[in-house]
This record gives structure tokens, C-alpha cells and sequence, in this order.
């Protein structure tokens, strides 16, 4: 029946007539071209907003952080009853940890969480709870990827807009059908998914030293350590300004000082001072870890003693007027520690520099696990006497480490404090004067360089907004990142022999991995609305319905004719009168 | 689905063009070439009101702010368009009949495919969705009527057997037809509607004017 030359007629027939190409061939174009290689696929979208993907290392091989990061789907509220394979948005204020469980067994494929803009302090409500979620999401493994994304007023729109979509489970069946066809829905996409392992985590270590009065070898070494990297549950919005861009502040102010005393023969004291910036010092003070080895390696190699007379740790010095001085064993009071703490406690009961309450606090190491909770439990673990400055007085503070830790938390005053007691004590100490109501302290000698105490207040505000202005998650902290620069600029500048050194993690075993795609400028979020598929359907149905309409007009045009002819008599009327009346006009001009 | 809603655009838009030349008979005249040179012309047309425009007015700066006189100015050269239909009726299609519809849709296709074909493309397949799309499709419709309308008009202006007091009137309604997208931009600005209500207000003048156009078509000797 079907022989080949029908066929062929029938192929060639529907490509040569105009209906046969526009039906025939145009979507067979459109349907084979394929819309990658279509030379305008440009984005087309609605809306773009900045989104920072939640942190994700390995540490002591196990898993931290979400695991996923490309995301383009359809996205729904949190509260709506379907979310299975769809992208949730929620507030920072609504999200608890168990609404996320229950989120992510509802088996939603990204979480968009709304946090308050990251440039304003946060309100102690958003602060306690983003610690909560902190808390708890930071030491595990999350499947899904999660965004986080800064509030403004763009985004509190389309949150509204989303809000808005009826919830169908509550309203009448047509309703529901309406709503099913016509309402908007939301597509998001994040631009790339790049979350690879990085062959090349390394961390950066800076470490500078001034040498004292005398034979080198001969005198005692103090260390002074402070970690430079923050950690947050965003890796692009961790500013940690308070942990620990504080501690580095003060271990500025510190090389500064020194190296200002150590200049002159006359001035300088019987101690080397060592200065370390640690990498690394959310992982575990794998910086620290790294300087220990180093240092038992060089004394083992030179069969010498350990000359380390104290490790002094800085950490979180920005906020309220309490210091504590933890140890992990009390020191002496014959020990360089010992000493320390005395001076303190003398000079902090007569408020020398202002109101300040010290104490020590003891807590033994935990040798259950590798994990430590200050850095001079690392110091202390290794024989080296040790112990950490520090206005919190617990390691489990969730402030250590959360992303709401923005310039507005560190209070100015209390680092100008807590810095003028510890210089205070370490000057004493190295000069041997423990007396404490002699003044030794000129400090117009000190400042005399400085030019005045504005000048020291401007110092540490430029150096904060500079430290706070980069996320310093530690896998951004690469050779080029502009704080790794400037510290090692400043300590070529007032140390001498200034390391950098490098930290790779073993091969086989690897103690850190870092990951691509960790961004401190965040990644574009695009918003698109679409429309349901069955809308498509709908709308089809009415373009035939409507096309159908124009069939019956054209083809029975002559109908319409005869008709329009029969009221032709009416139409006359409107008519003729403008023509008679033009017609008389015409005639009357001639 | 994208590519779906690209096709129902499409359809849309094409639908009532390919109707109206497969139902209207002009099939059997073999008026499928007339149409494609009708429709040639027309881009020749567009050119030349192109370099008219930029040759002969001062240039435009892109600020959005809608200034009448410029506008005016702009559909001015749209009598070229009139024109050039005129040319198309007389000098190309010559004896055919019906040679009014077939420059008509010779020109409305040609203009459907010139500036719907590619913003169709591109932006009725993105994923984003958007009514604009389906807009266009109506507007083409309606620029359609538009076109008929016009070339019956210039062709019943040029017929011997026309009531020669109708032709003041046909002035009028060309003029009308050349200044419609100015008169309704006006409009629209005055009432700051949206593009809905502007399609509806573009699709009543021209239906206005077509019914017009088909009442003074209608008093030709040969239909009583």
C-alpha cells in the first residue's frame, strides 16, 4: 500500500509548499538543534543575588561541611507540605536544627537560608541562632548543598512573593486546579557546582624573631602565637573579628612595641622573642602543630635542650574587660608563667589601665582525642610550658567560630586594654622589674615613634577593617590572599629572619583537604519564574480553540459579506451625509 | 517546557497569516510568489525608512523619556510604507486579482518574520516565562487586520469605480493608520495602562478601522 513513491511525494509535497515548511520542517529544526549550541544562550532571568555556600574540609579524614553545590531547581517554602526533590527557602530565624532534619528527610535537594545582611552587627537573637546551627552543622557532614543569602530588600521581595503561593492543601478543588495551571513558580540555579577536592591545600605559617641581649644561643626564648584564620559556617562571610583577628591585632601592636625596645642596644632584654602567625588554627592549630615538629626536629638535630621559657597564646582579645590566662598545669611561681600571672593579678587589682578582672583557669587535657581546645594545649602536650590569653572563658563559646563574628563585635577599648595589661606584664618580665608600683613604663618613649595615642587607635581600626574585609576561611588563605601579604609584610618589616612557611598535609594521610569552589565573593544565584508544564498545555488548547475562530472567518468570508451587505442600508445612512455634504461643497466651488 | 511554548507562539502568530492564504482562495491563484516578491519589497521598504530616519533626523539619545515630536517625526516615514505598498499593487502584482490581499499578507509575513521570528527565538525557549511572548504573537495578529486594512484602502483609492466623495475619508483613515502607534503610545502614557490594555486598545482601532475599510469596500459597483 505505502510504496515508495508515495513516500518520496509525500516528504518532497511537505517541503516545498509554505504550510508544508512551517509545519513540517521548522520543527523538526527546532526540536534537533540542540539548545547548547545555540549561539544566544545567554541567561535570561529575572533576578541575581550573591550566595555563599556553606564551608566544606576534611580534617583527620573525616567529612565536614555540605558535600554538594550545584543546585537548579524549583524552589518552595519551607513550610509547604511536597518538597521532595525541590530547593527549600527558609529564614535564619525560622531554621532550628530539627526543622533542618525534618527538612532534609523530606528529601529536598538545597537549602536557601535568609541571614541577616553581614555587614551590620547582628542582633544577639540571630546570634545565638546561627550559634545553634553552628554549634552543631559544623562538625558533621551535610549531603545537601546550602546557600546562604545575605538579606536585603530585593530578597525580602521575592521571599514575599514566594510566601504568597497558596498553600494547595487548604483550598477548594478549583481553586487548587487554578492554582496548579497558572501561579508562578520559581526556578533557582547557582552558576557553578565546582566542589572537587584541591590537590593543593596548603596553609602558611609566618614567624619572625628578635633577638635579645647577648649570645643568641645562650638566652631564653618566649613565643608569641596567635592564629590568623577565622571559620564560620559560610566560608565567604567569616570575618571573625573578634576570633581572632583581635588576637592578631594585638600580636601587631606586640611585634611593634618590641621591636621598637629592641632597636636600640641599650633597650633590648636578655629574652629572644619569637613571633608566629599560625595557619590553621580552626583546624585543629595545625600551624601550631607544624612549628612544634619543626622545633623538636631542629633541637634534636642539634642535640640540644628545649630553651622555650613560655608560649604565649593569644586569642579572642575584643570584647569585655575579663581576661583569663588558661593553662593546661599551673605554672610555678618560680616559672616564667608563674611570674606572668602574679604581675597580672597585681596589676589588675589596681586597675593600672583600667578595670579589668583576671584569672587563670585550669583545665586538663582531654588525651581521648586529637582534637584540642586552645592552642597551648598543643604547646603543653609537646613539654612546652604554655597558655592562652583570652576573654572567654570557655572553649566551646560559639563565638570561636561563627559567621555572625563582624567588625561591630570587637570593642576597641577592650583590645587597647587587654593589650596595654599584657604589655604591661611582658615588659616587666623581660627587664626583671616584677615590682609593680614602680612605673617603668615612659609612655612617651614608647609612643614617641607613633606620634600620639590617636595614631595608635588608628592603627588598629585600619588594621581590623583590613582583617575583616577578606573572609579568612583557611582554605582561602592561599599565597596571594592579601592578609597572608600584608603579615608577612609587616614582620619583614619589624622581625628579622622571617619565615614563610609552607604546610602541606601528608600524602597518603592527609591531616586537612580542601575543596574548589570556596569563594569569598560568593556565587550568582539566578531566579527564574516559570510556569507550570500543564500551563503550557492550557495555553495550547486556547491558541487552537483561537485558531480554530480565525479558520471559521476566513473561510467563510463570503458568509460574512452578505451579511455585512445587508445592513449596508444602515450603514449608508452614516455615510452618505459626510459625502452629500462634500458633494454639495465641491459643487459649490465650481 | 520551553521549546513548547516557543511552539505556541509561534503558532500564534503564524496561525491566523497561513489561514487566511490557504482559506481566502488565493491558493488556487497560484499567488504563493507574488506574496514572497510583495514581501521582498517590503524589507527593501524597511531599508529605505531606515537610512531615511538616520540620515535625515537628529540623532536620538537612548534615554527612555518619550518625547512626541520625535515620534512624530518617526511615523512620519511611515508613509514610505504606504508608498511602497501602492508600488508593490500597481507595479508588481499587475493584473492578479485579489492583489490586495496578497501584497497584504505578502507584507505582514514579511514582517513577522523580521521582527518576531528572532525575539521569539530567543526568549519564548529561555526557561524563564514570561507574557510578553505571548503578546507579540497577538500583536502580529493584529498588525495582520492592520495590513489588509491599509492595502484596501490604498487599493480602493486607486479604483476608477470608487464613489470619488469616499476619498477624503480614505485620506483620513491612512493618515490614521500611518499615525496609530504614536496615537496609542500617547494614550497609554496619558493613562499609564499596562501591555495588556494596550493590545486591546491597538486591536479595537484597527478592527475600527477596518470595518471602515470594509464598508467603503463594500459600496464598489460590483458587490450590490
Amino acid at each position: 500500500m505505502f510504496e515508495i513513491n508515495d513516500l518520496f511525494d509525500t516528504f518532497l509535497f511537505r517541503a516545498t509548499t509554505v504550510t508544508g515548511f512551517l509545519f513540517y520542517w521548522l520543527p523538526i529544526i527546532c526540536i534537533l538543534s540542540p539548545t547548547y549550541l545555540s549561539p544566544f544562550t545567554f541567561v535570561d532571568s529575572t533576578q541575581e543575588f550573591k550566595a555563599y555556600r556553606m564551608v566544606q574540609y576534611d580534617l583527620y579524614g573525616q567529612a565536614y561541611g555540605s558535600r554538594q553545590a550545584f543546585v537548579s531547581s524549583e524552589v518552595r517554602l519551607w513550610s509547604h507540605a511536597n518538597l521532595n526533590r525541590k530547593a527549600a527557602l527558609i529564614r535564619l530565624e525560622k531554621l532550628t536544627i530539627e526543622r533542618f532534619r525534618s527538612l532534609v528527610s523530606k528529601g529536598i535537594n538545597g537549602l536557601f537560608v535568609v541571614i541577616p545582611s553581614t555587614t551590620t552587627q547582628w542582633s544577639d537573637e540571630q546570634k545565638s541562632e546561627i550559634c545553634d546551627l553552628e554549634t552543631i552543622l559544623l562538625a558533621e557532614s551535610v549531603p545537601i548543598p546550602i546557600y546562604f543569602l545575605p538579606e536585603n530588600q530585593q530578597m525580602n521581595d521575592l521571599y514575599k512573593s514566594i510566601e504568597s503561593r497558596r498553600d494547595s492543601t487548604k483550598d477548594s478543588a478549583l481553586a487548587v486546579i487554578y492554582d496548579m495551571i497558572t501561579a508562578d513558580g520559581y526556578q533557582l540555579s547557582v552558576n557553578t557546582g565546582k566542589y572537587n577536592q584541591r590537590t593543593d591545600s596548603v596553609l602558611y605559617n609566618i614567624v619572625g624573631k628578635l633577638v635579645g641581649h647577648g649570645i643568641e644561643e645562650r638566652l631564653p626564648k618566649i613565643l608569641f602565637v596567635t592564629h590568623y584564620d577565622a571559620m564560620g559556617l559560610a566560608s565567604g562571610l567569616a570575618q571573625g573579628a573578634d576570633s581572632n583577628a583581635s588576637g592578631v591585632l594585638i600580636l601587631l601592636k606586640l611585634i611593634r612595641l618590641f621591636s621598637k625596645l629592641y632597636a636600640k642596644q641599650t633597650t633590648r632584654a636578655k629574652y629572644n622573642l619569637h613571633f608566629l602567625f599560625a595557619a590553621g588554627g580552626k583546624l585543629n592549630y595545625q600551624g601550631s602543630k607544624k612549628w612544634i615538629d619543626d622545633y623538636h626536629d631542629q633541637k634534636q638535630q642539634q642535640q640540644l635542650p628545649n630553651d622555650v621559657d613560655v608560649v604565649v597564646c593569644l586569642d579572642s582579645l575584643g570584647q569585655s574587660n575579663e581576661l583569663y590566662m588558661h593553662v593546661s598545669k599551673p605554672p610555678k611561681d618560680t616559672q616564667t608563667g608563674g611570674i606572668l600571672r602574679e604581675l597580672l593579678t597585681q596589676l589588675s587589682e589596681k586597675s593600672t589601665h583600667g578595670p579589668l578582672t583576671f584569672e587563670q583557669i585550669h583545665k586538663k587535657i582531654l588525651k581521648t582525642s586529637d582534637f584540642v581546645a586552645w592552642e597551648h594545649e598543643k604547646y603543653s602536650w609537646a613539654k612546652l610550658p604554655a597558655f592562652t590569653f583570652s576573654h572567654l572563658n570557655s572553649s566551646k563559646s560559639c563565638s570561636h567560630s561563627s559567621i555572625s563574628d563582624v567588625y561591630g563585635e570587637v570593642d576597641l577599648a577592650s583590645i587597647e586594654r587587654n593589650y596595654q595589661y599584657i604589655s604591661d606584664a611582658l615588659i616587666r618580665l623581660i627587664f626583671n622589674k616584677t615590682d609593680v608600683s614602680f612605673p617603668i613604663i615612659d609612655q612617651n618613649y614608647l609612643l614617641s615613634d607613633q606620634q600620639s595615642d590617636y595614631d595608635q587607635v588608628t592603627f588598629t581600626k585600619q588594621w581590623l577593617t583590613f582583617l575583616t574585609n577578606y573572609s579568612r576561611t583557611p582554605s582561602l588563605l592561599t599565597k596571594t590572599h592579601p592578609v597572608v601579604l600584608a603579615l608577612e609584610q609587616y614582620a619583614h618589616r619589624y622581625l628579622s629572619n622571617v619565615v614563610k612557611t609552607t604546610i602541606r598535609p601528608n600524602k597518603k594521610d592527609p591531616e586537612f583537604v580542601f575543596f574548589d569552589g570556596d569563594d569569598d565573593q560568593g556565587r550568582q544565584l539566578y531566579v527564574y519564574r516559570i510556569k507550570p508544564a500543564i500551563f503550557d498545555l492550557v495555553l495550547a488548547i486556547f491558541i487552537a480553540i483561537y485558531l480554530g475562530l480565525v479558520y471559521l472567518v476566513a473561510a467563510h468570508w463570503s458568509t460574512i459579506i452578505s451579511v455585512l451587505l445587508r445592513y449596508r442600508s444602515y450603514t449608508n445612512m452614516f455615510l452618505s451625509p459626510a459625502s452629500s455634504q462634500y458633494g454639495a461643497y465641491k459643487r459649490k466651488i465650481n | 517546557m520551553p521549546l513548547f511554548h516557543f511552539g505556541n507562539c509561534l503558532a500564534l502568530a503564524c496561525g491566523p497569516v497561513l489561514l487566511t492564504y490557504k482559506y481566502s482562495g488565493l491558493a488556487e491563484y497560484n499567488a504563493f510568489w507574488k506574496c514572497v516578491q510583495s514581501a521582498s519589497f517590503y524589507l527593501f521598504v524597511q531599508f529605505v525608512k531606515m537610512l531615511t530616519i538616520a540620515t535625515c533626523f537628529p540623532p536620538v539619545d537612548e534615554s527612555s523619556a518619550f518625547v512626541v515630536k520625535t515620534e512624530f517625526l518617526k511615523n512620519t516615514v511611515d508613509i514610505l510604507d504606504l508608498v511602497g505598498l501602492h508600488f508593490v499593487m500597481t507595479r508588481l502584482l499587475g493584473k492578479t486579482d485579489l492583489k490586495y490581499l496578497v501584497a497584504a499578507l505578502g507584507w505582514t509575513s514579511a514582517e513577522l518574520v523580521v521582527t518576531k521570528f528572532l525575539p521569539l527565538w530567543v526568549g519564548a525557549r529561555g526557561i524563564e516565562f514570561d507574557w510578553k511572548y505571548i503578546q507579540m504573537s497577538l500583536d502580529s495578529n493584529v498588525a495582520l487586520i492592520h495590513h489588509l486594512s491599509v492595502a484596501m484602502l490604498i487599493w480602493l483609492r486607486t479604483r476608477n469605480d470608487f464613489n470619488k466623495s469616499y476619498i477624503p475619508l480614505i485620506n483620513v483613515l491612512l493618515l490614521l493608520c500611518c499615525y496609530q502607534p504614536l496615537i496609542i503610545e500617547v494614550v497609554m502614557h496619558a493613562l499609564g495602562l499596562g501591555p495588556w490594555v494596550y493590545l486591546l486598545t491597538k486591536f479595537l482601532f484597527t478592527t475600527t478601522v477596518g470595518l471602515t475599510t470594509l464598508q467603503l469596500y463594500l459600496t464598489l459597483p460590483n458587490n450590490n
